[in-house]
């Protein structure tokens, strides 16, 4: 399955400059991302999502959860009421360190997140879930 | 020290019985008087009453049934009843309905009223201590409740920055990136650092009681100043203190080093980078009554939805990355805990100024 693994543009989304630079070389050494754009800020993300002229076919968003300002939730709430158009181009995940149930919870209810990754990043984990995502 | 007098609320119908308690009980008692229910209302709405003496017999409204109508809303008020017959049903009602706590016979005897009067404020102080108790332990439930939540995000964070690092430092094959590598780990090290240190400092303080001494407000900032100037983020920054002190001030020393040191920091950390004029400033005016004091800076700024927030627990404001978001909420408890009164005004692109109003201790 993972074989004829297809490369993405991804997009990361948080607020500790540290961890998107980490996440960004992780995609990029370990041969997952074709592109990756980064943002520290989760409404700068969301303007750039609502304004790209020329969408990839497909983007994955890996989003942190706790976040200032503009949360991870909060994030994902501005991105459902985007046009379809606009949002069928992303597949988003969260990506954070948290153990908190009701994050979990959160996740889990969250029409437009589709899985909460465990930070570091894992390939294995994000490989099968992209792969879930490519089949259907 | 003479301990407060107990405050007692009388009621009769009968004006030569109001007077002659109070000549009885002045002296022990801070006596309120009430000719009937109503006026014992109105004065139970503007003052804090812990005991309550009703007489029995009064019309429109007996004692018992004055007792009744307010045990809902004043349920800690201690009420003694006194009556001038042995009427065994009123006994009967007053235990059964009005929850009295003395039952007390007219022509009262001194020494009963007195010792009755004793044993319930014994009674009142204790509910009162109990309650202000479950007070302290809500809140420290709250707080450990944010203190999971908070293990959770900002403690196990840089933990997992860290073996995401080693995790690229091992795909990687360049070698001369592992210095960047040991840099990357340090600062999550320092940054894991700093939440823990403000997560003690914060305990010590909720711990420790006050302990007053005379302040010297130029010394605290000047030591606090010295502290933080030759950091790099304060390199360019002008700095201004400004300390009128005329007369003797006592205050906690800890908690105000706790407060200048957390403000002054902030006001560093959270200058505009785009400015050439970066300024903090510190002013403090002294007198008989209290220190007013102003810690501000022409920074950043806090936009005007956040600034309810900032003093919540491990709350941040902005996307800088240095904050633990619990600075301002030590701050702020600091400041309660010396009685003391903290305001924020900013605007973002313009600076923040707190502004804090301490007591004098004396």
């Amino acid at each position: 399955m993972t074989s004829n693994f297809q490369k993405l543009p991804f997009i990361l989304i948080d607020d500790n400059p540290l961890d998107l630079k980490i996440n960004e070389r992780l995609l990029l050494y370990g041969d997952l991302a074709s592109q990756v754009k980064t943002f520290l800020n989760a409404r700068n993300a969301l303007d750039y999502i609502r304004t790209e002229k020329s969408p990839p076919t497909i983007s994955v968003v890996l989003l942190d959860i706790q976040m200032p300002e503009m949360d991870g939730f909060a994030f994902l709430k501005a991105f459902n009421k985007l046009p379809e158009l606009i949002r069928r181009h992303y597949f988003i995940f969260m990506l954070s360190s948290t153990l908190d149930d009701s994050d979990l919870q959160k996740v889990w209810m969250n029409p437009d997140a589709l899985a909460l990754l465990p930070k570091p990043l894992d390939f294995q984990i994000l490989k099968s879930q992209l792969g879930k995502l490519t089949h259907s | 020290m003479t301990a407060k007098k107990i405050r007692i609320l009388y009621i009769d119908d009968e004006r030569h019985n109001l007077y002659a308690f109070r000549a009885a009980f002045r002296i022990d008692f801070d006596i309120l008087l009430a000719e009937s229910a109503d006026e014992a209302r109105e004065i139970l709405k503007e003052k804090e009453i812990p005991i309550i003496v009703a007489d029995q017999r009064m019309p429109r409204e007996t004692g018992i049934e004055f007792f009744e109508s307010i045990k809902d809303q004043y349920p800690y008020t201690m009420r003694i009843l006194l009556t001038g017959y042995t009427d065994i049903q009123a006994v009967i009602s007053a235990v059964n309905v009005g929850n009295i706590f003395r039952y007390l016979q007219k022509p009262w005897n001194e020494e009963e009223i007195r010792g009755a009067v004793q044993s319930a404020f014994e009674v009142y102080d204790s509910r009162v201590q109990l309650i202000e108790k479950q007070r302290e332990l809500e809140k420290a439930y709250v707080e450990l409740d944010k203190f999971v939540y908070s293990a959770s995000h900002d403690l196990r964070s840089p933990l997992m920055s860290i073996l995401g690092i080693i995790k690229l430092a091992r795909i990687e094959q360049d070698p001369s990136s592992t210095e960047q590598y040991f840099n990357m780990i340090e600062e999550s090290v320092h940054r894991l650092d700093v939440f823990i240190k403000n997560i003690i400092s914060y305990y010590k303080n909720n711990r420790i009681e006050n302990d007053f001494s005379q302040i010297d407000f130029l010394q605290i900032c000047k030591e606090i100043v010295e502290a933080n100037r030759y950091q790099e983020l304060a390199k360019d920054v002008q700095f201004e203190v400004d300390v009128q002190q005329p007369v003797s001030f006592r205050s906690d020393v800890l908690k105000l080093n706790i407060i200048f040191s957390n403000l002054i920091s902030n006001a560093i950390k959270y200058q505009d980078p785009k400015k050439t004029d970066k300024k903090l400033w510190v002013r403090i005016q002294v007198d008989r009554e209290g220190a007013r004091i102003e810690i501000g800076d022409n920074g950043i700024g806090i936009a005007l939805t956040e600034q309810e927030n900032i003093f919540k627990m491990f709350f941040r404001a902005t996307n800088h990355n240095f904050g633990s978001g619990i600075g301002l909420y030590i701050v702020k408890d600091a400041v309660s805990r010396l009685n003391g009164k903290i305001y924020v005004d900013s605007e973002v692109g313009r600076g923040t100024v707190f502004r804090i109003d301490l007591p004098n201790i004396q």
